[in-house]
């Protein structure tokens, strides 16, 4: 669809790793919501909020390299 | 679930030798090594709430990326082999640096899913669904 429709260039297969991976988690969610409940609610403390920020913000300057690395439609 | 996997790797899969000429090669598996590293300390930092269910989260990422690979090589193969009917070429699964690219885009897509939805299931089930979610991308 990004392809044709859109006319974009998906380098390194970013889009159907985020919208594959983010669609099956909300479909999951949806379908088990009152199947399945958390045995226990996560606990959020600060310690955990600062390791997940820190995380995102290592992953959102690294993702260029996760680009390059896994443009794998060349000719090998 | 370990132990099946281990042996269908043992009876299926080989390492195919390198027989392309690629000028990038070298640089490509040093790229690969970096991706998951800066997947599994990146994924692991972002996953750190996961020691409320006393698991280490960089074991856990750990876990799921080397499941995606196991598994994505597995069913990756066996829908080529479906599609282009059985018959076809030999029984045996070859790997290459192509696959490994794609076995770390499916895991990186494993990554992103499961840690979506880790705040609304525990690790066991988010394990169990982790063939379910490969099976789904490998069809894709």
């Amino acid at each position: 669809m990004i392809e044709l429709k859109l006319e974009a260039f998906d380098f390194g297969g970013t889009a159907v790793i985020f919208a594959y991976g983010a669609s099956f988690a909300l479909v999951v969610s949806f379908i088990m919501a009152k199947k399945v409940l958390p045995t226990s609610a996560p606990l959020e403390n600060y310690r955990s909020i600062v390791l997940a920020l820190i995380g995102t913000l290592f992953m959102w300057v690294c993702w260029p390299v996760f680009n390059y690395t896994l443009y794998a439609e060349t000719d090998f | 679930m370990e132990i099946f996997l281990f042996l269908l790797f043992a009876i299926f899969v080989r390492l195919e030798a390198p027989l392309s000429q690629d000028p990038l090669e070298h640089e490509r598996v040093y790229g690969l090594i970096s991706v998951n590293l800066l997947a599994v300390v990146g994924f692991g930092l972002f996953m750190g709430f996961v020691q409320n269910y006393h698991l280490s989260p960089l074991t856990f990422v750990l876990l799921i990326l080397v499941m995606s690979w196991q598994f994505y090589i597995l069913m990756h193969s066996f829908w080529a082999k479906a599609l282009n009917g059985f018959a076809s070429g030999t029984v045996a699964i070859y790997i290459n640096l192509k696959m490994l690219i794609r076995a770390s885009r499916c895991g990186l897509s494993a990554m992103i899913g499961t840690s979506a939805a880790m705040g609304r299931f525990n690790p066991k089930d988010i394990l169990k669904m982790l063939p379910i979610f490969i099976f789904g991308y490998t069809l894709s």
